[in-house]
């Protein structure tokens, strides 16, 4: 359980919390997708809507990996999209939400 | 209205937006939101930026675009904070801004503001659009005692008209007039009640009235037992003088039942004699600083004036002028050449014409 990683969010986003969670696993998933066809505009527009949806949700390090995609994306860095992505699968792999 | 395509974004609007006691209509597209909002208004629009197929700038342009939602306020959502971005967000008519990720009381007090605003201005409207409905039917009033209630439409919906009439020097135009006078008047009044009288004048104005109404005419005067009425002023008509001849037969037509009626009810012999005149009129209100009427003033008008006093019952008398304009026109209304005319105040003897009823 060390590698876990707490994450504190608004008890009102308790209803919404399990489809946030699951269309991340989604987006994961896409955005593996899009990496394998070095599709960038995809990869860009997803790392916004990440980058987007985040920090509402009380996941501030979700937007700032959201950000790094789209920088990533602009550059065309296949490489570092796909660390970013790594880390992306990792976190939410491990990530536990508390609601207060 | 919450536009965006992210679900886990318009989910989580509409969550902090329900603290605000308002119902939230959620969409996935610029496009679903404005087929929605034509059916139904919302008070205020959130919507994304980038989202597929339409964006939410052309949403908020085709919003402005169109009277019936220029006014909703439109908070654009935006991960974006590029000032560029903002800029051509207000030149597209964003009313405000919210930046991704959304702080929750940032977005309910832009919000609650807006949608106050909002509430102000459409009070303001309706308070506007109360006035001038006021203002619309006061001139109603004004205008109906002249012209028929579907040329009243048409004045108060046109600008350029309501400004024509409500002007308030004279104008000088070239118009057709046109004088129908009761013929054995004088005989009834002494025969009949003056509650009778006055109750068979009423339905004798009530039917001329609409007639010329109904030809386009605009009533001047109505004196004792005549109507005068005026086509082609103060509003322009084509053919003027062949509408004012087919409103004359017409008039002399249903006259006609009308005076079998009064005979068999009140044993009274009347008539309708009408003269018609083409030329210059000046129109306008004329009078003193306190008491004022809207009339028309020219030569013609007396010349049509004392063809009626010469014209038998059941006829009409017009002048060359019209005559002319009759031919010019292709009409087929059939005048008769009278012989020439004297008339009092004219030093030469008119060319006179003549019709019956259709």
């Amino acid at each position: 359980m060390a590698n876990r990683v707490v994450v504190t969010v608004p008890s009102e986003l308790t209803s919404l919390m399990p489809r946030f969670l699951a269309n991340r696993q989604k987006e994961i998933a896409k955005m593996q997708a899009f990496l394998a066809q070095a599709d960038f505009d995809s990869l860009k527009l997803a790392g916004h809507t990440l980058k987007g949806v985040g920090g509402g949700y009380g996941f501030p390090a979700l937007s700032e990996l959201g950000a790094r995609f789209e920088v990533y994306a602009d550059a065309r860095d296949l490489k570092a999209i796909a660390l970013a992505l790594d880390e992306y699968s990792q976190y939410m792999a491990q990530v536990d939400v508390r609601f207060e | 209205m919450v536009v965006d395509d992210q679900e886990d974004i318009r989910e989580l609007i509409s969550l902090h937006l329900a603290r605000l006691n308002v119902t939230i209509v959620r969409v996935a597209s610029a496009e679903e939101a404005l087929m929605l909002v034509a059916e139904s208004v919302p008070d205020l629009i959130l919507s994304d930026v980038m989202m597929p197929g339409m964006s939410g700038f052309d949403l908020c342009r085709k919003l402005r675009a169109n009277p019936a939602t220029v006014m909703i306020p439109v908070v654009l959502i935006t991960a974006l904070d590029a000032r560029a971005d903002r800029i051509e967000g207000i030149n597209a008519g964003a009313s405000d801004f919210l930046s991704k990720p959304i702080n929750r009381e940032e977005m309910l007090a832009r919000v609650s503001s807006l949608l106050e605003l909002h509430r102000a201005r459409q009070l303001l409207e309706a308070e506007r659009l109360a006035a001038e409905i006021g203002r619309q039917d006061e001139l109603r009033s004004v205008f109906k005692r002249y012209v028929s209630p579907e040329l009243v439409d048409e004045i108060l919906a046109t600008p350029g008209m309501k400004d024509q009439a409500l002007m308030n020097q004279r104008t000088r135009c070239h118009a057709v007039v046109m004088f129908a006078d009761l013929r054995g008047f004088t005989r009834m009044s002494e025969l009949l009640d003056p509650g009778v009288v006055v109750a068979l004048l009423n339905s004798f104005f009530s039917l001329l009235t609409d007639i010329a109404y109904r030809h386009g005419g605009t009533i001047f005067n109505m004196a004792g037992d005549c109507l005068m009425v005026g086509f082609g002023v103060p509003f322009q008509l084509e053919n003027s003088s062949v509408t004012a001849c087919r409103c004359a037969q017409d008039m002399l037509k249903e006259f006609e039942a009308l005076a079998l009626n009064w005979r068999g009810e009140h044993d009274v012999k009347v008539g309708l004699g009408i003269g018609i005149a083409e030329g210059e009129v000046i129109a306008g209100n004329v009078g003193s600083p306190t008491y004022m009427s809207y009339t028309i003033i020219g030569d013609v008008v007396n010349t049509a004036a004392r063809l009626k006093d010469h014209a038998e019952a059941g006829t009409t008398l017009l002048t060359s002028r019209v005559r002319e304009s009759l031919a010019l026109a292709g009409s087929s209304i059939v005048i008769m050449p009278l012989s020439p005319l004297h008339v009092k105040g004219k030093q030469d003897p008119l060319s006179v014409f003549q019709f019956s009823a259709a």
